[in-house]
C-alpha cells in the first residue's frame, strides 16, 4: 500500500512540477498575504515581529486551502476520478499519496515564507528543532484533514466556498498549537513549546487514521 | 431582581428563537403536505 | 390540517408544562446566587441548551451517521435523523452562545471573552454549520448523504481535540482569582438551585424530542417532494418526446 501511495504522491507532484500552479499562484498569494498583513497592522515592525508566528500560520492555512483545492482539481477533468477508482488503488493509498504530495508542497512553501517573515517582519529564527518539529507535524495535520475534507467538497459546484467553511474550524487546534509552539521557539522559551508539538502529533495521527479509513467510501460514490 | 432587563432579555430571546423555529418547521410541513396531497 | 400525532401531542404538552414550571422555578422560586446574584437565573437556560446540544443532539447525529454508513443498517431513516438532530443541536448551541453572552455581560461586563468554553462552543457552532452546509449541497442528493455522514463522524472526532486544545490554551493565560471566570462559571449549586437546573434539563430534553420528531417529519416530506418533482419532470420529458413527431426522411 505504501508503494501505491508513493505512486499517487509522485503523480501529483510531477503534475505540479510540470504545471507549476503552486509556484506560480499559491506562492505569490502567500507572500502577498504576508505583505497585506503589514498594511493592515500599520507596518509597526515591533508588532509584526511579535505576531509573526500567528501571521505565518494563518498564511500557511489559507495557502493550504488553495493547495488542497488544486490537489482535487487535478482529477476533475477528463473523468480522471473514475480512472482513479477503476485503477484498483486502495482508497487508503490514494489518501496517503495525496496527503504526502500536499505536505511536500506546503513544507516547501513554509521554508520560503519563513525567509519572508525574517525579512519582512524582522524575525530572528531560533529554536530550530522545535520549529522543524512544529512545521512537520502541523503540515501533516493540515494535509491529512485537508485531503479528507477536500474529498468531501470535490466535484461539487460549491466546493470553493464549502472547503474553507469545513476545514478552518477543524484546523483551529492546529493553528493554535503551531502558533504557540513557534512563538515559544522564537522567544527561546522552547520548553513551553514542546507540549504543543505533542498536540500536533495527536491531531495528525487522528486525521491520518481517519483519512485512511474514510477515503475509500468518499471515493466510491458519484 | 438585579440585572432584570438582561435576564428577561435572555428568557425572551430563548422563547422567541425556539418559538420561531418550531413555527417554521410546522408551517413548512403543512405547506409540503398540502402540495403532495394534490393528485 | 394537523401536523401532530399522539406522540407529538403528548410531548408537546409535556414540554409546555415542564417549561412553565422551569420558568417559575428559575425566575421566582430559586434564590439569587451569592456571587453572581440574579445572573445565575440565565444559567438555567444556558447549561441545559449546551448539554443537550453536545451530548444528545450531536451524539445522535454521530450515531445515526455511523448507522447510515454501515451497510447493514443503511437506510434513509438514519440519514434524515442525523440531519434533523444536528439542526436542532445547532439552534441550541446558538442559544447557548446568545444566553452565555448576555450572562457574560452581567457577570464579567463584556459580551464576549476568549474564555475556553465560549471559544470551543463557537468553534463547535461553526463546525456543525459546515455539516448542515454539506447536507444542503444543491442539486446533488447522491453526494449529500454519504459525505455528510463522514463529515459528521469527523466533527465528532474534532470536538474533543478543539475542547482540549482551547482549554489548555486559555488556562495558561487565566490568572486565578476569586472573581475569575472559571469560578463564576461553576457556581456551587445546591438545594433549590440544583433541582431547578435538573428540571430545566428535563424540560429542554423533552423539547428536543418534540422538535426532533417534527423536524424529522419535515425532512421526510421534503425528500418525498423532491422525488415527486423529479418523477414529474421525467414524465414531462417523456411526454414531450412522444408528442414530437419523428422527422420524416424523404427519399
Amino acid at each position: 500500500m505504501l508503494r501505491d501511495a508513493a505512486l499517487v504522491a509522485g503523480k501529483d507532484l510531477r503534475i505540479e512540477l510540470r504545471s507549476k500552479v503552486a509556484t506560480n499562484q499559491v506562492l505569490p498569494f502567500a507572500v502577498l498575504t504576508l505583505i497585506i498583513f503589514a498594511f493592515a497592522l500599520d507596518a509597526d515592525r515591533g508588532l509584526l515581529s511579535t505576531v509573526a508566528a500567528g501571521l505565518f500560520w494563518v498564511t500557511v492555512l489559507f495557502s493550504g486551502l488553495l493547495a488542497i483545492q488544486r490537489s482535487f482539481a487535478l482529477e476533475a477533468g477528463d473523468d480522471a476520478r473514475d480512472a482513479l477508482r477503476l485503477s484498483g488503488l486502495d482508497g487508503a493509498a490514494v489518501f496517503l499519496g495525496k496527503a504526502a504530495a500536499v505536505t511536500v508542497q506546503l513544507l516547501a512553501l513554509e521554508v520560503l515564507l519563513a525567509v519572508g517573515a525574517v525579512v519582512l517582519y524582522d524575525v530572528s529564527l531560533s529554536g530550530a528543532a522545535l520549529l522543524i518539529a512544529t512545521c512537520l507535524l502541523a503540515t501533516a495535520g493540515i494535509a491529512a484533514a485537508g485531503v479528507v475534507y477536500g474529498a468531501v467538497a470535490a466535484g461539487l459546484r460549491v466546493r470553493e466556498t464549502l472547503l474553507p467553511l469545513l476545514l478552518l474550524p477543524v484546523l483551529a487546534p492546529v493553528l493554535l498549537a503551531a502558533a504557540r509552539a513557534s512563538e515559544a521557539a522564537l522567544a527561546t522559551t522552547t520548553a513551553a513549546g514542546w507540549p504543543w508539538v505533542r498536540l500536533l502529533a495527536v491531531f495528525s495521527a487522528v486525521y491520518l487514521a481517519f483519512g485512511v479509513v474514510a477515503f475509500g467510501p468518499l471515493l466510491e460514490e458519484a | 431582581m438585579t440585572d432584570a432587563p438582561y435576564i428577561y432579555a435572555g428568557y425572551a430571546a430563548t422563547a422567541a428563537v425556539i418559538g420561531a423555529y418550531a413555527a417554521w418547521i410546522i408551517s413548512k410541513t403543512r405547506k409540503l403536505r398540502r402540495n403532495t396531497n394534490k393528485p | 390540517m394537523t401536523t401532530s400525532t399522539r406522540a407529538t401531542r403528548i410531548l408537546g404538552w409535556a414540554t409546555a408544562i415542564t417549561m412553565v414550571l422551569t420558568g417559575w422555578m428559575a425566575l421566582v422560586i430559586s434564590p439569587a446566587d451569592a456571587v453572581q446574584r440574579d445572573a445565575v437565573r440565565l444559567l438555567y437556560l444556558h447549561v441545559p441548551t449546551a448539554w443537550i446540544a453536545m451530548y444528545v443532539s450531536f451524539g445522535i447525529t454521530t450515531l445515526a451517521s455511523a448507522l447510515y454508513l454501515w451497510k447493514r443498517t443503511r437506510s434513509r431513516f438514519w440519514d434524515i435523523a442525523a440531519g434533523a438532530s444536528a439542526e436542532i443541536g445547532l439552534v441550541f448551541i446558538g442559544l447557548t452562545l446568545l444566553v452565555g453572552s448576555i450572562w457574560g455581560r452581567t457577570t464579567w461586563g463584556v459580551w464576549w471573552t476568549w474564555d475556553a468554553r465560549l471559544t470551543s462552543t463557537a468553534v463547535l457552532f461553526v463546525t456543525y454549520l459546515g455539516y448542515l452546509a454539506v447536507r444542503r449541497i444543491p442539486h446533488e442528493p447522491l453526494a449529500r448523504s454519504r459525505r455528510a455522514a463522514i463529515v459528521a463522524l469527523a466533527a465528532f472526532l474534532n470536538v474533543p481535540l478543539v475542547h482540549y486544545s482551547v482549554e489548555w490554551w486559555r488556562t495558561l493565560h487565566q490568572p486565578a482569582s476569586i472573581l475569575s471566570q472559571r469560578r463564576l462559571g461553576d457556581p456551587q449549586i445546591h438545594g433549590v438551585m440544583a433541582w431547578t437546573l435538573l428540571l430545566a434539563v428535563v424540560a429542554f430534553t423533552i423539547l428536543y424530542a418534540w422538535l426532533l420528531i417534527h423536524r424529522f417529519r419535515l425532512a421526510w416530506v421534503e425528500e418525498q417532494a423532491e422525488e415527486d418533482a423529479l418523477a414529474i419532470a421525467i414524465a414531462e420529458r417523456h411526454a414531450e418526446a412522444d408528442a414530437t413527431p419523428e422527422p420524416q426522411v424523404t427519399s
